[in-house]
């Protein structure tokens, strides 16, 4: 048993050799940053610049009265509109686009998102749904991402990986017998196979067996395909996901199971517990390259894929 | 040890902060599965929606609904994005009140199996600029997305402030961070 004074002691003396390490320990952890890019941060009262511009517009995001707001200007003809997006929307992340739609990606809070879908040639905001990890195509018609669950509520929810699809009208995009302005059952869902998209249906699974994202989407470029992995519970093993959409929108999904256990190989490893993420990806003709993260030692391994492993 | 991660914030949305005009809501016990309505600022009902949690004004404390529960009897007009869970209080994973400034959030949470978090286990957090630390407690659970949940090991900071929307991260954050069980 530690006194309360020896607890405070060890506490403060910890506390200073950290902060003596700090410089070669901040230094020692920028790996992580390398792979992912800048760490991603909700700072909505320090809202960065965001804009957008091709040939036809130019987009630049404004602040009015605390309301994000999209001043759009087209420049052949020097018209200007302006959109107010939508109320929960307190930061703003990048905008994209894909015909006469933008794609405006946010956040609502530190962990849930909003898309916002604008017909720019009107000016008015034509759909809007929330969820986790929004990622847009490089054509910027498709979205991928997890549906919604609500944070910090008891319910055991899994990740089902969806598609929108920006060429479609709000309608299209939500299943049959769901409002056009739903903003939680939105888009299709491409994985886990068999999964429909019901209220409640990632909610309440089996613990053991709930469905959990391993990494963002990787989009092939110019292609309309994306990887990612995705983990049953604790298993013993991942699921990499690769996901061909065709020019008449129809989805094909391919698996391929890697084994945790070539990736944890150190003894100090223990296979449930063993956190992977895959970092990065490289593609090449014949497969890619994943970067594999062992979360809690920050350990990396580099193993190559083939597509003709995918099933 | 955790190594530098980000620190979110999360916390509980009051209506008494919230400014709109009110809409109806749908409110159910659990697990009974008993039904009423009740009249709530239509702000509190979408920020409860994407925070999880929220303190009405006069209809107790709520929490978002997951879809999964009481669809037998659900009544006309009711959807997962105007219907919440009455509650009698909040709690964390751990099934104890969160306290402001010292409850965190993490992924997996502290009572999933093979987690290597535990409910009460010691989290310490230092910044570069050796200006902040704190001592806090792991008590609930994050999600798991690695983009923006707490699947990429960052931690999820519970503060007890009172508004009526999400709070930004903790600043200073990112922060050195250690758990210790």
């Amino acid at each position: 048993m530690i006194s309360d004074k020896k607890w405070n002691l060890l506490r403060l003396a910890r506390i200073c050799m950290v902060n003596l390490l700090w410089p070669f320990l901040a230094v020692a952890q920028q790996p992580g940053e390398e792979l992912t890019g800048p760490m991603v941060t909700f700072r909505p009262e320090h809202q960065k610049p965001v804009s957008y511009g091709n040939g036809t517009v130019e987009v630049t995001l404004v602040t009015v009265d605390g309301r994000r707001v999209l001043r759009i200007a087209e420049r052949e003809t020097r018209s200007e509109r302006t959109v107010l997006l939508p109320k929960d929307m307190a930061q703003v992340d990048t905008i994209g686009a894909y015909g006469n739609k933008l794609v405006v990606f946010g956040m609502v809070n530190g962990t849930v998102w909003e898309v916002a879908v604008v017909d720019w040639t009107v000016g008015k905001l034509v759909d809007g749904f929330i969820c986790y990890g929004p990622s847009l195509s490089s054509s910027g018609r498709y979205i991928a991402f997890i549906k919604f669950s609500p944070p910090h509520v008891p319910g055991n929810f899994e990740d089902h990986y969806m598609l929108y699809d920006t060429g479609r009208d709000p309608g299209a995009n939500r299943p049959p017998g769901v409002a056009s302005d739903d903003r939680r059952e939105v888009g299709r869902s491409v994985f886990p196979r068999g999964v429909g998209n019901q209220p409640g249906d990632n909610a309440g699974v089996p613990p053991g067996t709930e469905h959990v994202a391993r990494s963002d989407f990787f989009w092939v470029p110019s292609s309309e395909q994306f990887l990612f992995a995705d983990r049953i519970g604790s298993s013993g093993s991942l699921n990499l996901v690769f996901v061909d959409i065709s020019s008449s929108g129809n989805v094909t999904v391919k698996t391929l199971e890697q084994p945790i256990r070539e990736l944890c190989r150190e003894p100090q490893n223990d296979i449930p517990r063993c956190n992977l993420l895959m970092r990065k990806v490289n593609f090449n003709e014949a497969g890619f390259s994943a970067v594999w993260e062992v979360v809690e030692t920050r350990q990396l391994r580099t193993v190559q894929y083939s597509f003709s492993q995918f099933h | 040890m955790l190594g530098t991660v980000r620190h979110s914030q999360y916390n509980y949305i009051y209506e008494k902060y919230c400014t709109a005009g009110q809409q109806t809501a749908y409110l159910y016990t659990l697990p009974a599965c008993q039904w009423s309505t009740a009249q709530l600022k239509s702000d509190f009902v979408s920020q409860t929606e994407e925070n999880g949690s929220g303190v009405t004004l006069n209809s107790g404390d709520v929490q978002a609904d997951s879809g999964k529960n009481c669809n037998s009897n659900r009544p006309q007009g009711s959807n997962t994005s105007n219907s919440f869970v009455s509650v009698s209080s909040l709690l964390g994973q751990c099934g104890k009140p969160l306290v402001g400034g010292d409850s965190v959030a993490t992924n997996p949470g502290p009572n999933v199996p093979g987690s290597p978090y535990n409910c009460g286990d010691n989290m310490e957090l230092v910044n570069g600029n050796n200006q902040n630390s704190y001592l806090k407690h792991v008590l609930d659970q994050c999600s798991s997305d690695p983009k923006k949940g707490c699947g990429d090991g960052h931690v999820d900071d519970f503060s007890s402030t009172q508004q009526c929307s999400g709070l930004g991260d903790l600043p200073g954050s990112p922060y050195w961070s250690v758990d210790d069980q």
